[in-house]
């Protein structure tokens, strides 16, 4: 009897106790306050954080986050990162000093936490798939950390948002979101009364002799296809990179196949070659009719949540439609970003993938 | 063994018509053509073949340590080979010809390796089994290695798919490849069924029958080698075939050699092309072999067990 009372109550106390957390954690809100010179952020995984101002040294363990922070002009504050940041060859590129200083300290199997606290950052950037184990022993040294997810484009320009805050860049960050905003608008204003979407199949070389990985629904190539007009063939996959075969393929038969590549060793234009000379693939559609194209990459492939993504639904929109597109110069529209955010000629980039 | 030829037939034909393209055999379309005739077709002879490889030389090995636990990697051939197509996938990793070829060679490199230190730690065949061991151990380790070192956005899951094993992307060209090593491996046992009768006798008994073990010995472990290599070069890591199909050919069959061994090439052909057809049809993402090898060959290994087992007693 006594038992039974005692569990009831246990039960209605976590009740309680557990509402009473969803609570305070709905009513948290994006809140600056500059009197200490600390500001207070809340981030993607919905805690606030203190950071103080300003912010010069930075550690990235979301290479997104440090490939969007030199967009941002802020990437000499950024003294360590991911594999991917730190050989970016558009980075090297861009900012040959900055890149050399850019230490390695997220490896495979997790981040190195002694290394970030020899750096001493005074704000840690995570990606909101990093483990909590890493968040917790940085968060031990005092550290502020955020946590950003930038995989979609709506949680893109947040992100750029929040950075701008931390880093008190709010005017720059701005023409940057509105470049965003109006160019996104501008492809959506013609693709969405598109009823007749051809079927569009990404895919990036597996490196395994020809079984090709096609993205999964929640992969941001699939939105970037979507926005631009096309239907995504791979789009109801679990997850994210799936190893697919020309039988599938046959089965999807798509109207068009678009090829990426992230590494300059093997480019998009590689994969194209081999997947229109391999005698299995003759007879899909997209092969038969010549529609095959290589995703331009600058050293960032331009079909990720990256800076460039926006290059990449231009590109994507006047391939999907180039009936609609047809006055859309999307060589132009490249040179002029590469000028307005890096100030660099187009003339200097190299770009490989299918661009004119 | 007219039986296991007919079943096996039949599972080749069922697997040509099976797969993610409905195939009209009345009716074919240009694309279902070139499906057939270039990409399961080889698939479906390369699966065969290598199933047929990897059974024998679990046979062969069984045989060669009178122990029905030994399968194709006891020696280390997998683990050398996996070893090589690692490497290959982080310094070569464009090229997939080099891939097969640093596979298959380290493969050999590894048993050879074995073998070589066997003379170091004992006499015969528990000395082959302990560097065997040791060797595979050592290869492994230096596979792990390598994918902690690999980058995680594209080379770890390359390898990690590649250590699953798949037959995915096979076209004629690979055929080419696997052709001469595993026909030699397979010819070669299948000629050897012979004296390993005598050779389950035991040492010493096949040598008063007139027989030079230290020779048999030799060749059979080639043989061995040559087939688990080249397989695992062309389809990667597949486990549990090699140590399954002896025994269901065993108890279908019985322990006679000369009929265990083609009906072991068989089972293995059989097993493997049936489960390659489950990889690559049943979802549109192409499955690891390995994954269905092992949930069929696990289920199938304790079953055989359990009626050898009530047959014993009785």
């Amino acid at each position: 009897m006594y038992r039974k009372t005692i569990l009831r109550i246990i039960v209605v106390a976590l009740t309680i106790l557990l509402s009473l957390s969803a609570l305070s954690g709905c009513s948290s809100k994006q809140s600056t306050s500059r009197s200490t010179k600390t500001i207070t952020i809340t981030d993607f995984s919905g805690t606030e954080i203190k950071v103080k101002q300003p912010v010069q040294k930075i550690v990235s363990m979301y290479g997104l986050a440090t490939q969007t922070l030199f967009l941002m002009g802020e990437g000499d504050k950024v003294f360590g990162s991911t594999k991917m940041a730190v050989n970016d060859a558009f980075i090297k590129l861009a900012y040959p000093d900055v890149s050399k200083k850019m230490k390695l300290v997220t490896s495979p199997n997790g981040s190195n936490v002694e290394e970030i606290a020899k750096i001493n950052p005074d704000l840690v950037i995570a990606a909101f798939w990093n483990s909590e184990q890493v968040k917790k022993q940085l968060g031990n040294l005092k550290i502020p950390i955020i946590t950003l997810n930038m995989e979609t484009p709506k949680n893109y320009i947040k992100s750029i948002e929040i950075l701008s805050k931390i880093l008190n860049d709010e005017q720059r960050a701005r023409s940057i979101i509105d470049y965003y905003n109006e160019n996104m608008q501008k492809i959506l204003k013609k693709t969405n009364t598109i009823k007749n979407k051809p079927k569009v199949m990404l895919v990036e070389y597996s490196m395994r002799s020809k079984s090709l990985k096609v993205p999964g629904k929640e992969y941001f190539q699939n939105t970037i296809i979507n926005m631009a007009g096309g239907e995504s063939v791979s789009n109801t996959l679990p997850g994210g990179w799936n190893i697919v075969n020309v039988e599938q393929v046959a089965k999807w038969n798509p109207d068009i196949i678009i090829t990426v590549s992230y590494s300059l060793k093997y480019t998009s234009e590689d994969l194209k070659k081999t997947i229109m000379n391999d005698v299995a693939w003759k007879n899909i559609r997209a092969v038969k009719s010549g529609k095959v194209y290589a995703m331009p990459n600058d050293g960032e492939s331009w079909d990720y949540p990256a800076p460039k993504w926006i290059l990449g639904l231009y590109w994507m929109a006047k391939t999907i439609h180039p009936e609609i597109f047809g006055s859309l110069n999307v060589k132009e529209e490249a040179a002029n970003f590469y000028k307005k955010f890096y100030n660099l000629d187009i003339d200097k980039i190299k770009i490989v993938g299918d661009l004119n | 063994m007219k039986k296991f030829l007919t079943l096996y037939i039949l599972v080749f034909i069922g697997s040509l018509f099976t797969g993610r393209l409905l195939v009209n055999p009345l009716h074919f379309s240009t694309l279902s053509k070139t499906i057939l005739l270039d990409v399961r077709l080889p698939r479906i002879i390369i699966a065969s073949l290598a199933g047929a490889g990897l059974s024998l030389a679990g046979l062969a090995f069984q045989n060669l340590f009178r122990n029905y636990l030994a399968g194709p990697n006891i020696v280390g051939a997998s683990s050398g080979a996996a070893l090589g197509a690692v490497l290959a996938i982080l310094f070569f990793s464009f090229n997939p010809l080099y891939i097969q070829l640093s596979s298959f060679i380290f493969g050999i490199i590894a048993v050879t390796i074995a073998y070589k230190m066997s003379k170091l730690v004992g006499n015969g065949i528990v000395g082959l089994l302990l560097a065997g061991i040791a060797v595979s151990a050592l290869f492994t380790s230096m596979v792990g290695m390598a994918k902690y070192m690999a980058d995680p956005y594209d080379k770890l899951p390359t390898i990690v798919f590649w250590l699953l094993g798949s037959f995915s992307g096979m076209r004629w060209r690979d055929l080419l490849f696997l052709l001469l090593p595993i026909s030699i491996g397979i010819i070669g046992i299948v000629l050897l069924r012979w004296p390993f009768n005598i050779l389950s006798l035991g040492d010493s008994e096949a040598k008063s029958l007139g027989l030079n073990v230290n020779i048999y010995r030799k060749v059979i472990i080639v043989l061995a080698a040559l087939s688990v290599s080249s397989a695992t070069a062309i389809g990667g890591i597949i486990g549990w075939i090699g140590l399954v199909s002896p025994h269901i050919a065993r108890l279908l069959v019985g322990y006679d050699n000369r009929r265990l061994v083609p009906a072991s090439a068989f089972v293995g052909a059989t097993l493997l092309l049936f489960c390659d057809d489950i990889a690559r049809s049943i979802a549109a993402t192409e499955l690891p072999i390995s994954v269905i090898t092992s949930l069929i060959g696990a289920p199938l290994l304790i079953l055989i067990l359990a009626r050898r087992f009530k047959y014993v007693k009785n």
